[in-house]
């Protein structure tokens, strides 16, 4: 006789964006597993054609309500690449700040409001605030400062718009940072004990064999450059993207899943990766966290995540601090001209790494692009995650067995919007800019 | 008393009336006890605006069931929560929730809501809406006026 269960989460909580899980299971295999992405496309890769590539930072900006930055970065890195543009060290530099800041404000807001009840088994962050209102009122004040860090580069902390292509609109005073510096060092000691208090909470564990993908430099933590690399051998630039990864539709999802070319394998992207590939890339106090932690990232281990959330807000903290010191009020270069030209960027969101292609033509009109977010990439990760969860809660009460399953999603911080996306058409791809 | 009058919404069509209003409001002069501020994200724009005010006078779109374009002030006990459960969801209701529970909620909240038309992306306010935004300024800055102790017509 057949005994088969079946598990739906008709919608996730506390995940951004919609989305549902579908689990089924005959004799204690998993013969059906699907993270149904159901939030409909929104064709921002069809709608920025012939629009100028300058228009890109404010437009792409309105992808994500967490991390526009991400978006705004790849595609300037691509725009500038294409035409061949120098950047002034200062504005390479403002840009590790500015990107820190979303760092810090999304991976907070996911640790405390969406992570965090899952470990006090509680429901929502309303809850949290109830019961540990230091730690929340801590994350609210750390999260706040990320946020002047967007509004001082970006304008405004939603949908900003102070990017452009080459630098920023608006560089701000050296005073207006030595203000920010100084609320950052005493932020560090906050950053750490809010750490501490996760690391004190029973995270549970899960170990795996996962293929990590990070961006790496040659002397810094990645953020906005570097190769892309992982933890079995791969070592790319930006252009090689399209021979390294593949993108595919399935049928129970907009949003593409990504795989290697190389064995056809899931990977995965994102904090953890990070921590785990760029360890001696990690500011003094980010290392010591890490190392306190260590145990934690001794195997690939998605229920970290947190931990790594942690010790990049620490990270974040100290790349901030450093820009600031280094700051020298400068002159910005000529706006860049454009010229017809491919060119690719990879930098790290928030939830890993975001790839963009961007092909303009003389004119600078986008003639194509190109943008593949870090959550469609870790979607055959998650699906094999839970498919390996799946014997250790066949035996639990259904509300309970939901209740692991999405947990297990929160941990990977899927930012379901931002990765929804449609083909009609199966087209072949080459190592240049192909219509998404 | 210090207010802050607090415009809700979003860019999608007549989900912008409370950014509307915010703008109409900050663009005359306000008495000093009152700023007005645009909130795009409930969490957590909201709590951030909560953050250093006494009062709130909330503005945003509502679906009643009334003419589009309506104005009038709401109260708190006709606001739900929204039943989303993700993060997409966490609205001004919950925000408002949060700040309570985190022991700092504003000692007086009021609302005003504009009947919205459907909501298609792209879409401006409708013209209903747009004709309906210098009455709920107005219901705004006398409920702001109202609480600062303050003669709207001054």
């Amino acid at each position: 006789m057949t005994e088969s269960r079946t598990i739906h989460v008709g919608a996730l909580a506390r995940v951004e964006g919609e989305g549902a899980l579908h689990l089924r299971v005959e004799n204690g295999e998993v013969v059906d597993l699907r993270l149904e992405i159901y939030e409909p496309p929104r064709f921002f890769e069809a709608l920025v054609r012939g629009r100028r590539a300058s228009e890109l930072p404010d437009l792409l900006a309105r992808i994500c309500g967490i991390c526009p930055v991400a978006y705004q970065m790849s595609a300037v890195h691509a725009i500038e690449a294409a035409w061949g543009a120098p950047l002034h060290p200062q504005v390479r530099a403002l840009r590790r700040l500015y990107y820190a800041g979303e760092w810090i404000e999304s991976h907070l807001l996911h640790m405390t409001f969406l992570n965090a009840p899952d470990f006090l088994r509680l429901d929502d962050g309303i809850q949290i605030a109830r019961l540990h209102r230091p730690e929340v009122e801590r994350a609210l004040r750390l999260r706040k400062l990320g946020n002047r860090i967007l509004i001082l580069l970006g304008g405004r902390s939603v949908n900003p718009v102070g990017v452009k292509i080459g630098g920023f609109h608006r560089i701000p005073t050296r005073a207006e940072l030595t203000e920010l510096g100084d609320e950052l060092r005493r932020a560090r000691g906050e950053a750490e004990a809010l750490l501490h208090w996760f690391a004190s909470l029973p995270v549970p564990s899960r170990p795996q064999d996962i293929e990590l993908v990070a961006l790496r430099h040659a002397a810094e933590y990645g953020i906005c450059e570097g190769r892309i690399v992982s933890s079995k051998g791969v070592d790319v630039a930006a252009p090689e993207w399209d021979a390294t990864f593949e993108e595919t539709q399935v049928p129970h999802s907009t949003a593409l899943h990504a795989r290697l070319r190389r064995d056809g394998g899931r990977y995965l992207v994102g904090p953890l990766a990070r921590v785990t590939l760029n360890a001696d890339r990690l500011a003094p106090s980010a290392a010591a966290a890490r190392g306190a932690l260590a145990h934690r990232f001794a195997a690939p281990d998605p229920a970290s995540s947190v931990f790594a959330r942690g010790i990049e807000v620490l990270q974040a903290i100290d790349e901030a601090i450093a820009v600031i010191e280094r700051f020298e009020p400068f002159t910005p270069l000529p706006d860049p001209a454009p010229r017809a030209g491919i060119g690719h960027g990879a930098t790290e969101a928030p939830r890993g790494i975001l790839y963009t292609a961007v092909e303009t033509d003389a004119e600078g009109l986008v003639r194509n692009i190109r943008i593949v977010p870090p959550t469609s990439q870790n979607q055959a990760q998650i699906e094999a995650d839970l498919r390996a969860l799946a014997p250790a809660i066949l035996t639990l009460p259904d509300d309970e067995a939901r209740r692991r399953c999405e947990a297990a999603i929160r941990d990977y911080d899927p930012c379901i919007s931002c990765a929804t996306h449609f083909l009609t058409l199966t087209i072949e791809r080459s190592n240049s800019c192909a219509s998404g | 008393m210090r207010v802050r009058v607090i415009g809700v919404g979003s860019g999608f069509g007549d989900d912008a009336a409370g950014l509307a209003v915010a703008e109409l409001l900050a663009r005359g002069e306000l008495p000093s006890q009152i700023t007005v501020s645009r909130c795009e994200r409930p969490m957590p724009d909201l709590l951030d605006a909560l953050d250093d005010v006494e009062a709130i006078v909330l503005i945003d779109a509502m679906r009643s069931g009334a003419p589009i374009g309506s104005v009038r002030r709401l109260l708190a006990a006709e606001i739900t929560r929204s039943k989303a459960t993700s993060s997409h969801g966490f609205g001004v209701a919950s925000a408002l929730l949060l700040s309570q529970t985190l022991g700092r909620p504003a000692e007086r909240i009021e609302w005003v809501g504009i009947e919205a038309g459907p909501r298609r992306p792209g879409d401006p306010l409708s013209a209903a809406v747009l004709r309906a935004l210098p009455e709920a300024a107005a219901l705004a800055l006398t409920l702001a006026c109202e609480i600062a102790d303050l003669d709207a017509r001054s």
